[in-house]
C-alpha cells in the first residue's frame, strides 16, 4: 500500500511560478495546432493555438515535452532561448500505436501477436466490405469467401478452426462494440482507420470467454483537431465471370461424342431423338452478365481544441456477375468527440447501414441445386432455350436424365429480396481523475432488422424441376436483434523512473435478444399478389422466435516494461455466461507474456543495422461460448396432429439439454520475434503458436434406444499449432523511386486429440470423419490407383474393363465395399495447411503500382457435384476438365490415365471415392492498383488540397487444378438427389461442411474499377 | 477454474495477481455493480417450453399425449417403415432402380447399418421415450375434479397403448430389445441391455390390460374427445393380435369375442381407405393424416409414377422414374373374377408402352404439396373377424366369418349366404392357407403381410419367401442364383450404432 501512496503523492506534486516561455510547433505541413506542451515532471501545460504558437511558464533548464498525436514527442530543454521553434516528425513505424481491446499500445511494447492493416491499404480497392481488404494482407488470418455473390460473408477463420462445433468465427469489435461480421461487414471501408487482429493469447485475453477463434478490432476514422478535411471518393467499374474461372463444360459435339462412348460407339436414342444436330447452347453465356459496381464516400472531419468530429456518407450499388443478383448499401457515420472540461471528455458515435441484396434463383449462395449457376452447368448443349412450342427446354426433355430446369425460366419464376438494417451507436465519457488515471464509461447498442421475401411461381405444365417446388409459394421473414453493452474501465499508466505501469480494470455487461417471425404460404390463388392470404389456407404457416443471452464481465491486465527493454503484460477476466447450464456459467481467463527489446541492450548499441529487435513470448487461456441460447436447457417441441378432422394441439420432446454444458477453452502458447533491420527497411515478424482447444462442445453419440440419438456435452480436444512468418521490405527510396515488397506466410497443423473416447464422429453418412489424430475433418472412400487397361494384371481385384476405375483393395477380399466399408480410407483432409500472401508496390514520381497476391494450399474437398450430380451417368451436362479432357478412349487413346473412359464410372464405389476428392489450391492475383498523385501545382488550381486518380482489378486471375469456379466454396446440398453409392437416405442437411462442395460455387468476379479520391 | 458466484476478490487473492494496484481498481469498480451480476445472466426462455414447468396440469398432459400420437404418423406415414413391413413380403417388389438400402431389405441382403432399420428403430424409441415421459408424469398431475382426473386416467391408458403398440412392432422386427419403461435423463448411462423376447411381450400384455381398464368404448368428439383416440376395444384387439403372434389361440378368441358386434363392415370395400372417410364404422384404430394442419399422408404419393400422376392430376406427384414399391406378379394373380378388391388395391399405367402396375389403393386426387387426407387403417373389423377364425381354427363359425369379409369383397351384403362367394372346408387347400390368402388379398399393401408371414411356422414362411424371391428377381436383379433367404432374416439385425454406442452391452442377432 506504501507504493501507492509514493505513486499518488507523485502526481500531486506542482511546479513553482516561472517566466513565461515562447515557443512554435509545426510539422512538415505547416504549423500544428492543437499539440501539447507539458513541463517535464509536472501536469502544467498548455495547447498550442491555430498557428502553432504557445506560451508556457517555464524557466531555464526546465525540460518542455511536445507531443501531438500521430507524431513522436519531442524534449527541449529551456537555456534563455527568446523563441524555441520545435518541428515534430511523423510517427515511425516503431511508434505504431496498436489497438489492443479497451486500450491502445506503442507497437514496440506489444509483447502478443497484433496484425495490422491501416487506412491507406484499404482506401483504392474496390471493395464492398473490409474482410475483402484483410485477405492476404495479414499472417494468420484467412478469409474463405465461400460464396463470390456480392453481400456474402466470408467465412472467417484465425490461426486455423479452433473449434468442432461452436463456432470458429472470430470476435469482431468495432469501435469497442464486441459485435458479428454482419456489422463489421456494414462499415463503409473508407471510414476504417485501421484493423488490429488480435491472435495470442496474450492478446485475447482481454476478451475472454469470446477470444478463443481470435479477435479482429476496427477502429473508424475520427477527426483531428485543427485539420479540416473534406474526401470525396468515386469509383466505378464493371465485374464479370472471365472463362478462364467459369467451369467449361462440353459443348454438343463433345456431349454426343462422349454418350456415344459410353453406349458402346452408337449415339443413345435420348440424344438422337431429340438433338437437330444444331443447336448448341452455352447455357453460363446466358446467365452472365457485367455488372455495374459504382462506389461514392464523401467524408467531412476537422475540429477545435474542444471538438472534433467525422461525418461520412457511402453508397455502393454492385450487381453481381449473375442476371439478377445485387447489393445495393447505404452507411453514414457520425462521430463527435466533446471536451467537456480539461479532464472530461464525452464522445458519440452513430453508424446506420441499410443494404439490399436481391436474388432470382434459390440459393446461388447457399445450398441448392436449382441455382442459375448449376442449371447452367448441368443442362445439356444439344437443347435449344425454348422448344418448338415456345416453352423453356429443360433435362427432362431428354428421357432417362436429371430433370434440370432452364436457368432462363428458373430466374423468371423466382425472386428473394433482403434488406438489412444495423445501427451501431454508442456514447462514452472519458474522465481524466488525475493525471495519467482516467475512467471510462461506455453506453451502446446494436440494432439490426433484417427482412427478407421469397417468392416463387413454377410455370404450369412444366416437369418439376430438380430442387423446385411444383407448386407456387411465398415467404417473408424478419428478425431483429437488439444487443446493448455497457463498458466501465479505470485505466492509469505512470512512469517512474525506470519502471512503467499501464493497469486497466473493467467490468462490463451485454445483453442480447435476437426475434424473428416469418410466414409462408403455398399455391398462391392470384398470381403476382404478395401476400400469405393468397395461399391455400390449408398451406400457411407462421412461426417465431426469442432468444436471449447475458454477459457479464470483470477485466484486468497489467502492461510493465523496465528500463523500455523488458516488457510484461498479465491479462485476467472473468466472464458469467447465461448460454450455459446453471452449473457452470463462470469462468475466468487469463494470460502472461513476456517481451524483450534485446536491440535496446548496450551490446546491440553500436550495431546500426539493427533498429528493433524484441522477442516475445505469451501463454494463458481464452474461452468460447458459440453456443446457442437455451441449448443447456432441456425443452419440448411442439407437434400438430389431428383425430379425424379435429387438429389438435401436441407437444413433443426437444432438446434434451445438458445442465453441465460449459465453455470451450483454448490455451494458447505464442512465441514471436519482431526484427527491424537496415534503417527499417527491412521488417520481420515471426510467431510459433500452439493452440490446443479443450473440453470441446460435441454431441456426444447416445445409444438411440434412449430416445435420442445425440446431446451437447464438453467432451474432447484438438490443437492447431503452427508458424507465421511476415516479411516486409523497401528495396528502393529515392525521391523519384519506391519499391516494397512483402509477404507473408502461415502454416497450421490440425489435429483432432480426442473425441471424448469415441474414435470418429461421421458426418454426411459418413463419407466425411472427423477422426482422432487427424484433421477437423477428412474425406472417406475407396482409393483410385489407376485407370484399367487391356492386359493389366488384376488378380485379386474384381474385373474391371479397360477405362474403368481400378481400387485399392485394401482388406485383400477381392470385392471392392463402398465408403462404409473395409476399403474406404482417408482420400482427403480439409485444414488449409499453409495460407499465404506476397504484395509489391512500385512508385516512380507520381504514378504507384500495387499487386496483392494471396494463395492457400493443403485443403481438400469432396466435390458432390463433379462426382454425383454433374456425373456421366446423370446425362447433364459434365466438366470438360472433369470427365472429357484425357479420358480413356481405347488403347490407342488411352489418355492421362487419370480419366475414366465415357462409360468407365461405376455408380457403385465411384461416387464416393478418391475420384471427388479434389485438392483446392490455389494462387490468386487478388488486386493489381495504380495510383495517379495529381501534380500538387494542378490540384491547388482546383482547389484541392490533393488529388488521386485510380485505376484497379480485383481477383484478376487465379491459378489452381480446381475443377470449375470458386476453390473456396463449401456447400451442402438441401435438396436434389440422394447421395449414390452405399447409405443413400435422404438429403444433406447438415449444413456447409468444411469437405463438401455440392451445388457448384460461383466463379470469383473479375472487377476492374476507375477510381477518383479528391481531397478538398 | 472455476469461481462461486461474482466474488472476484476471493479470486484474484487467491490466484492471480497479488498486485494491490489492480485489486484497488477492482474494488472500486465492483462496489456499485456486482450485485446483481447473478439476476443478470439468469435468462429464461419465452418461447418454448421448458420441461421442468410443463405437465402442470391435466390439458398439457393431453397435449403431451397428442404428441405420443404424432410420434405414430411419422413411424406409418414412412417410405422406410412401409418398405420394412410390406415391401419385404410377397405383395411387393422393389424395381431394383431404387436406391441400394431400400433393394437391399426387399432382397434379404441388408447389412446391419441399413439406415431403414435405424429409422424405424430410431422412431419407435422416440415415441418410447415420449410415452415414458408421459407416464412418469402424469401420475403428479395435481387435478380439481373428476373431469380431469378421468383425462388422467384415460391419458395413461391412451399411452400405455401406444407404447404396447411400439414394443409390439419392435420385438416382431428385432427379437429381442432393450426394454424401456422410464424416460431417459441420465445421458452418461444410459446403455441398457437386450431383454427377453417373453419379457418384452409380458410388459406389452401389461399396458394392454391397463389400457383396457382405463379407455372408454367411444368418444363423445370435441375437445379432447375427439372421435380417433384409442378405445377399449381397439386396444383388445391390439391384445389378440399380440397373442396370436405369440400362438396363444385361446386366449385370442376369448379377447376378440369382446370386439366382435362392436363394429361393421363397410358396404364397399373401396371406401375403407377413401380420402376423407375417417374413424368409419369399420376402423378400429386408425392413424390420423389431415393436409389441413399440415399433416397429410405423403407416403401413397411415392407408389405412384409421376407421369401416373400427372395424368391423374394429382399435383404432388412421386419419384420420376423410380417405384420404390410396385405390386408383385404374384398378388396380381392372386385375386378371384370379381373381387372388387383388385381395383381397388392397384392399377396399370403406361410406360413408354408397357403396361405395368402400381398401388393404388390410397389415392387422393385432391392431394396437394401438404399431403392426402387419408388415415391408415391400422386395425379395421375385418382384421378382427379373420384373426377370430384364426383364433378358433377350422369350425363352420370359422368360415363363416371369413366369408363375410369374402362377400363384401364382392360386392354383396355380408350377412346374406352366397355360395358363389362363400368358401367352406371343401374348398381346395387346407384352413390356414385359405384363411392367409383370404387375409393376404384383403389386407394387401396395409401392412400386415410380413407379420403374417411370420406368424407361420418358419420353414412355412422361407418357402413361401424363397418362391417369391425366385418369381420376383431371377432375371431381373440376378442372373440366375437368386439367393437363398434363411431363418435368420425373418427378424431384422439390431441397428450397429446401437451396438457401437452401447460398446457391448448390446448384442446382435444370429445371422448378421
Amino acid at each position: 500500500m506504501k507504493n501507492i501512496i509514493n505513486l499518488f503523492i507523485c502526481l500531486f506534486l506542482f511546479g513553482t511560478l516561472s517566466a513565461q516561455q515562447q515557443g512554435n510547433v509545426s510539422s512538415e505541413d505547416g504549423p500544428l495546432p492543437g499539440a501539447t506542451v507539458i513541463l517535464k515532471g509536472t501536469d502544467t501545460g498548455t495547447i498550442t493555438d491555430f498557428d502553432g504558437n504557445f506560451t508556457i511558464a517555464a524557466d531555464s533548464g526546465d525540460v518542455l515535452v511536445i507531443s501531438f498525436v500521430g507524431f513522436n514527442s519531442q524534449e527541449v530543454t529551456v537555456s534563455g532561448q527568446d523563441q524555441i521553434n520545435i518541428a515534430l516528425v511523423s510517427n515511425a513505424d516503431l511508434e505504431e500505436v496498436v489497438v489492443t481491446g479497451y486500450g491502445t499500445q506503442k507497437r514496440k511494447d506489444v509483447t502478443g501477436s497484433i496484425a495490422s492493416i491501416s487506412a491507406s491499404q484499404i482506401v483504392s480497392r474496390p471493395i464492398g466490405s473490409v474482410e475483402e481488404a484483410m485477405q492476404g494482407m495479414m499472417p494468420g488470418i484467412n478469409l474463405a469467401q465461400r460464396a463470390s455473390s456480392p453481400g456474402e460473408l466470408s467465412t472467417v477463420s484465425i490461426r486455423g478452426l479452433g473449434s468442432i462445433t461452436a463456432g470458429t468465427q472470430p470476435l469482431w469489435v468495432v469501435d469497442g462494440f464486441p459485435t458479428d461480421q454482419r456489422n463489421a461487414q456494414a462499415i463503409n471501408p473508407a471510414d476504417i482507420q485501421s484493423v488490429d487482429v488480435l491472435k495470442d493469447a496474450s492478446s485475447t485475453a482481454i476478451y475472454g470467454s469470446r477470444g478463443a477463434n481470435g479477435v479482429i478490432i476496427i477502429t473508424t476514422k475520427t477527426g483531428k483537431p485543427g485539420e479540416s478535411t473534406l474526401n470525396l471518393t468515386v469509383t466505378n467499374g464493371s465485374a464479370s465471370a472471365p472463362k478462364s474461372a467459369r467451369q467449361t463444360v462440353l459443348n454438343s459435339q463433345e456431349y454426343v461424342q462422349f454418350h456415344k462412348e459410353r453406349n458402346g460407339g452408337t449415339i443413345p436414342a435420348f440424344i438422337s431423338d431429340n438433338w437437330d444436330g444444331v443447336t448448341d447452347t452455352d447455357w453460363q453465356d446466358l446467365i452472365f452478365r457485367n455488372g455495374q459496381f459504382q462506389n461514392y464516400a464523401l467524408s467531412a472531419s476537422g475540429g477545435n481544441e474542444k471538438t472534433t468530429y467525422l461525418i461520412s456518407g457511402n453508397y455502393l450499388d454492385q450487381e453481381g456477375i449473375v442476371i439478377g443478383e445485387t447489393q445495393k448499401k447505404y452507411s453514414a457515420r457520425a462521430k463527435v468527440n466533446y471536451k467537456a472540461s480539461d479532464r472530461v471528455t464525452i464522445g458519440i458515435n452513430i453508424a446506420p447501414n441499410f443494404t439490399t441484396l436481391g436474388r432470382n434463383s434459390p440459393g446461388t449462395d447457399d445450398s441448392d441445386w436449382a441455382s442459375l449457376y448449376a442449371q447452367s452447368l448441368m443442362l445439356a448443349p444439344i437443347l435449344p432455350i425454348r422448344r418448338a412450342n415456345g416453352t423453356f427446354a429443360m433435362n427432362s426433355d431428354l428421357p432417362g436424365s436429371l430433370p434440370v430446369g432452364n436457368p432462363m425460366e428458373t430466374m423468371g419464376n423466382w425472386d428473394f429480396d433482403q434488406s438489412i438494417f444495423t445501427l451501431l451507436a454508442g456514447m462514452h465519457v472519458d474522465y481524466e481523475i488525475i493525471e495519467g488515471l482516467n475512467f471510462k464509461s461506455s453506453f451502446s447498442a446494436n440494432i439490426g432488422t433484417n427482412k427478407s421475401e421469397t417468392y416463387y411461381l413454377p410455370t404450369v405444365g412444366q416437369t418439376v424441376p430438380i430442387a423446385l417446388s411444383p407448386v407456387s409459394s411465398y415467404s417473408t421473414g424478419q428478425n431483429q436483434s437488439l444487443s446493448w453493452l455497457n463498458e466501465n474501465t479505470i485505466n492509469y499508466k505512470k512512469a517512474l523512473g525506470d519502471h512503467s505501469f499501464d493497469v486497466l480494470g473493467g467490468y462490463t455487461l451485454q445483453n442480447n435478444v435476437f426475434e424473428s417471425v416469418s410466414a409462408n404460404t403455398s399455391e398462391l390463388k392470384v398470381p403476382g399478389v404478395r401476400n400469405v392470404d393468397i395461399g391455400n389456407p390449408d398451406n400457411r404457416s407462421g412461426s417465431n422466435s426469442k432468444t436471449e443471452s447475458s454477459l457479464i464481465s470483470y477485466l484486468g491486465r497489467v502492461n510493465y516494461a523496465f528500463k523500455e527493454k523488458y516488457l510484461l503484460t498479465a491479462t485476467v477476466r472473468t466472464d458469467g455466461s447465461s448460454v450455459f447450464g446453471e452449473d457452470d456459467r463462470f469462468q475466468t481467463f487469463g494470460s502472461a507474456a513476456l517481451g524483450w527489446r534485446f536491440s535496446e541492450e548496450s551490446f546491440f548499441q553500436g550495431l546500426n543495422l539493427l533498429n528493433n529487435g524484441k522477442l516475445r513470448a505469451s501463454y494463458g487461456t481464452t474461452g468460447s461460448n458459440a453456443i446457442p441460447p437455451f441449448a443447456s436447457r432441456s425443452t419440448f417441441g411442439t407437434v400438430q396432429h389431428a383425430f379425424g378432422g379435429s387438429a389438435v394441439f401436441g407437444t413433443s420432446l426437444g432438446n434434451p439439454g445438458n445442465r453441465g454444458l460449459t465453455w470451450e477453452t483454448s490455451t494458447q502458447l505464442d512465441i514471436g520475434l519482431d526484427l527491424d533491420l537496415f534503417d527499417n527497411r527491412l521488417n520481420l515478424v515471426f510467431d510459433y503458436f500452439n493452440n490446443e482447444t479443450t473440453s470441446l462442445l460435441l454431441t456426444k453419440s447416445i445409444v438411440p434406444s434412449s430416445g435420442y440419438s445425440s446431446f451437447l456435452t464438453n467432451i474432447g480436444s484438438m490443437r492447431n499449432k503452427g508458424v507465421e512468418i511476415a516479411l516486409n521490405t523497401e528495396l528502393i527510396n529515392t525521391e523519384d523511386w519506391g519499391w516494397t515488397l512483402g509477404g507473408n506466410i502461415t502454416t497450421n497443423d490440425q489435429e483432432i486429440l480426442d473425441l471424448g473416447g469415441d474414435d470418429e464422429i461421421q458426418n454426411f453418412f459418413g463419407a466425411l470423419r472427423r477422426v482422432v489424430g487427424g484433421e477437423l475433418q477428412q474425406i472417406r472412400g475407396p482409393k483410385i490407383i489407376k485407370i484399367a487397361r487391356v492386359g493389366d494384371d488384376q488378380t485379386g481385384q474384381p474385373l474391371q474393363t479397360p477405362g474403368a476405375y481400378i481400387y485399392e483393395d485394401v482388406d485383400g477380399d477381392g470385392a471392392i465395399s463402398n465408403f462404409l466399408g473395409a476399403d474406404g480410407q482417408l482420400v482427403g483432409d480439409t485444414n488449409v495447411d499453409i495460407i499465404y500472401g506476397i504484395n509489391t508496390n512500385v512508385r516512380y514520381k507520381n504514378w504507384e503500382l500495387s499487386a496483392l497476391l494471396n494463395g492457400q494450399s493443403g485443403a481438400w474437398v469432396y466435390d458432390f457435384f463433379q462426382i454425383q450430380l454433374a456425373a456421366p451417368f446423370r446425362q447433364t451436362n459434365l466438366s470438360k476438365e472433369f470427365w472429357y479432357d484425357g479420358r480413356y478412349i481405347d488403347e490407342a487413346n488411352p489418355g492421362n490415365g487419370v480419366t475414366p473412359a465415357a462409360g468407365g464410372f461405376d455408380t457403385a464405389s465411384g461416387p464416393v471415392s478418391s475420384a471427388g476428392s479434389v485438392k483446392t489450391d490455389y494462387m490468386r492475383i487478388r488486386n493489381l492498383t495504380l495510383n495517379y498523385y495529381v501534380p500538387s501545382t494542378f490540384s491547388d488550381k482546383l482547389g484541392l488540397s490533393s488529388a488521386r486518380i485510380y485505376s484497379s482489378v480485383e481477383n484478376l486471375h487465379t491459378f489452381t487444378n480446381f475443377v470449375g469456379g470458386n476453390p473456396e466454396a463449401r456447400r451442402a446440398s438441401g435438396g436434389g438427389p440422394a447421395l449414390i453409392g452405399g447409405s443413400q437416405i435422404g438429403s444433406v442437411t447438415d449444413g456447409r461442411e468444411l469437405g463438401l462442395n455440392s451445388p457448384p460455387g460461383l466463379p470469383m468476379p473479375r472487377t476492374w474499377t476507375l477510381g477518383i479520391n479528391l481531397n478538398f | 477454474m472455476k469461481i462461486n458466484r461474482y466474488n472476484l476478490i476471493d479470486l484474484l487473492k487467491q490466484d492471480f495477481f497479488k498486485s494491490q494496484i489492480i485489486m484497488l481498481c477492482c474494488s472500486v469498480l465492483l462496489i456499485s455493480t456486482s450485485s446483481c451480476s447473478v439476476d443478470f445472466i439468469e435468462v429464461a426462455p419465452e418461447d418454448r417450453i421448458d420441461t421442468g414447468a410443463f405437465f402442470s396440469n391435466s390439458d398439457e398432459l393431453v397435449f403431451a399425449v397428442n404428441g405420443v400420437y404424432a410420434s405414430q404418423r411419422g413411424i406409418y406415414g414412412g417410405l422406410n417403415f412401409y418398405n420394412l413391413q410390406e415391401t419385404r413380403s410377397d405383395n411387393v417388389k422393389n424395381n431394383g432402380a431404387d436406391q441400394k438400402e431400400r433393394v437391399e431389405t426387399d432382397t434379404f441382403e441388408e447389412t446391419t447399418g441399413n439406415l431403414l432399420l435405424v429409422d424405424a428403430w430410431v422412431k419407435n424409441y422416440i415415441l418410447i421415450n415420449n410415452a415414458n415421459t408421459v407416464l412418469a408424469r402424469a401420475p403428479s398431475i395435481p387435478f380439481d375434479n373428476s373431469v380431469e382426473e378421468g383425462l388422467i386416467n384415460r391419458s395413461i391408458g391412451e399411452t400405455k397403448f401406444i407404447r404396447a403398440m411400439a414394443y409390439f412392432t419392435l420385438v416382431t422386427m428385432y427379437g429381442e430389445v432393450p426394454l424401456r419403461l422410464d424416460p431417459t435423463t441420465d445421458f452418461n448411462n444410459a446403455n441398457l441391455p437386450r431383454s427377453s423376447i417373453a419379457d418384452v411381450y409380458a410388459a406389452i400384455v401389461s399396458d394392454l390390460n391397463a389400457a383396457i381398464s382405463s379407455l372408454p368404448d367411444s368418444y363423445t368428439g370435441g375437445a379432447f374427445n375427439e372421435v380417433g383416440r384409442v378405445t377399449k376395444f381397439a386396444a383388445q384387439t391390439l391384445l389378440a393380435k399380440v397373442q396370436l403372434q405369440k400362438g396363444n389361440k385361446a386366449e385370442a378368441s376369448s379377447t376378440l369375442q369382446n370386439v366382435i358386434g362392436k363394429y361393421s363392415l363397410l358396404a364397399n370395400y373401396a371406401d375403407i381407405h377413401a380420402a376423407g372417410n375417417d374413424n368409419s364404422a369399420e376402423s378400429v384404430f386408425e392413424i390420423t393424416f389431415n393436409p389441413s394442419n399440415q399433416t397429410g399422408l405423403g407416403l401413397n404419393n411415392l407408389f405412384i409414377p409421376s407421369s401416373e400422376a400427372s395424368r391423374l392430376g394429382i399435383s404432388a406427384g412421386g419419384f420420376a422414374g423410380i417405384l420404390p414399391c410396385a405390386p408383385t406378379i404374384d398378388v396380381t394373380n392372386m385375386y378371384e373374377v370379381g373381387d372388387l378388391r383388385a381395383a381397388a388395391s392397384y392399377s396399370s399405367w403406361d410406360n413408354n408402352g408397357n403396361m405395368e402396375t402400381y398401388i393404388s389403393k390410397f389415392i387422393d386426387l385432391a392431394a396437394a404439396g401438404s399431403g392426402s387426407n387419408i388415415n391408415l387403417v391400422v386395425l379395421r373389423y375385418a382384421d378382427v373377424l379373420l384373426m377370430k377364425a384364426e383364433a378358433d381354427g377350422e369350425n363352420a363359425a370359422s368360415y363363416e366369418l371369413i366369408n363375410q369379409v369374402r362377400r363384401r369383397a364382392f360386392g354383396q351384403d355380408s350377412g346374406t349366404l352366397d355360395s358363389a362367394i362363400d368358401i367352406s372346408a371343401a374348398s381346395p387347400g387346407t384352413f390356414s392357407e385359405k384363411l392367409m390368402l383370404e387375409r393376404r388379398r384383403e389386407f394387401v399393401f396395409e401392412g400386415h403381410r410380413w407379420m403374417d408371414l411370420i406368424r407361420l411356422p418358419d420353414s412355412e414362411a422361407l418357402t413361401i419367401i424363397n418362391a417369391h424371391m425366385v418369381a420376383e428377381y431371377s432375371g431381373v436383379l440376378y442372373g440366375g442364383g437368386v439367393p437363398n433367404v434363411d431363418a435368420h432374416s425373418l427378424i431384422y439385425p439390431i441397428p450397429q450404432t446401437e451396438i457401437d454406442v452401447a460398446n457391448g452391452v448390446v448384442t446382435q442377432n444370429p445371422g448378421y
